[in-house]
């Protein structure tokens, strides 16, 4: 695996940098050459979902540390990592499943989403936070 | 109602009341995701909220989106308890049977 191109971006806590944040990984992989747009609008999505996270951790907590953001692009995946200073989160043990339909929910979409669209994901606590990293294969599982 | 652009955490609060607004009163209401380029977890739940809003006035409630706001629906297996149809000309006729 070669790596052809990485990227980094810090992010203040505000909920309109989570577009800069989709569009900033998508463009590093586009730079590096993936053109399927269904793939890059996976990325898009799941990053989007991820970053959300930390934000919104970091918004419960009261911390307004810059969300880190990177990218690194090889031949034949993409790896984003996306670092929080929320305090820690405590992983589910097993992978996210879709929840049942239900009409009664408006959440909790967001962890099922990320494992979907994602061929490995890993969460490392780190000293104040959380580091979420997210591997994707180019034309992986979405062909 | 018709939604251009991308739904998330930012623009989620507009999404929002843009929709409680639609839904308040209506007996059938259609959201137009056609020209949608996004919807996150945060737009999928609020659609869920209006719909549930719709339902329970006794009226109706459909999605119409294109393949890749369509997939994100799908994902989350709401495309089984929401209609979600591909263009505005497919929606069902009110009263034809959508309700739930």
């Amino acid at each position: 695996m070669t790596i052809t191109h990485t990227a980094q971006l810090e992010i203040p806590v505000d909920c309109r940098f989570v577009s800069t944040a989709r569009n900033f990984v998508a463009d590093a992989a586009r730079t590096a050459g993936w053109v399927d747009d269904e793939q890059l609008d996976d990325l898009r999505l799941v990053v989007s979902e991820t970053v959300t996270n930390a934000l919104r951790a970091q918004m419960f907590v009261g911390r307004d540390e810059l969300i880190r953001v990177s990218a690194a692009v090889s031949s034949d995946r993409i790896e984003v990592v996306v670092v929080d200073s929320a305090g820690g989160f405590e992983p589910p043990d097993d992978a996210p499943v879709v929840p049942e339909p239900d009409l009664r929910r408006e959440g909790g979409f967001g962890l099922p989403l990320i494992e979907a669209l994602t061929d490995e994901v890993h969460f490392t606590a780190t000293d104040d936070g959380t580091a979420v990293r997210l591997v994707v294969y180019r034309g992986g599982q979405f062909g | 109602m018709h939604v251009v652009g991308e739904v998330d955490l930012a623009t989620a609060p507009r999404y929002r009341s843009e929709l409680i607004s639609a839904a308040t009163g209506a007996t059938h209401l259609a959201i137009d995701l056609t020209e949608c380029d996004l919807i996150d977890s945060v737009g999928l739940g609020v659609t869920l909220g209006a719909a549930r809003r719709v339902w329970t006035a006794g009226g109706t409630f459909a999605v119409v989106a294109g393949d890749r706001v369509r997939s994100t629906f799908e994902r989350c297996r709401l495309d089984e308890i929401l209609d979600i149809v591909p263009e505005v000309g497919a929606l069902t006729a009110p009263g034809a049977g959508a309700g739930r």
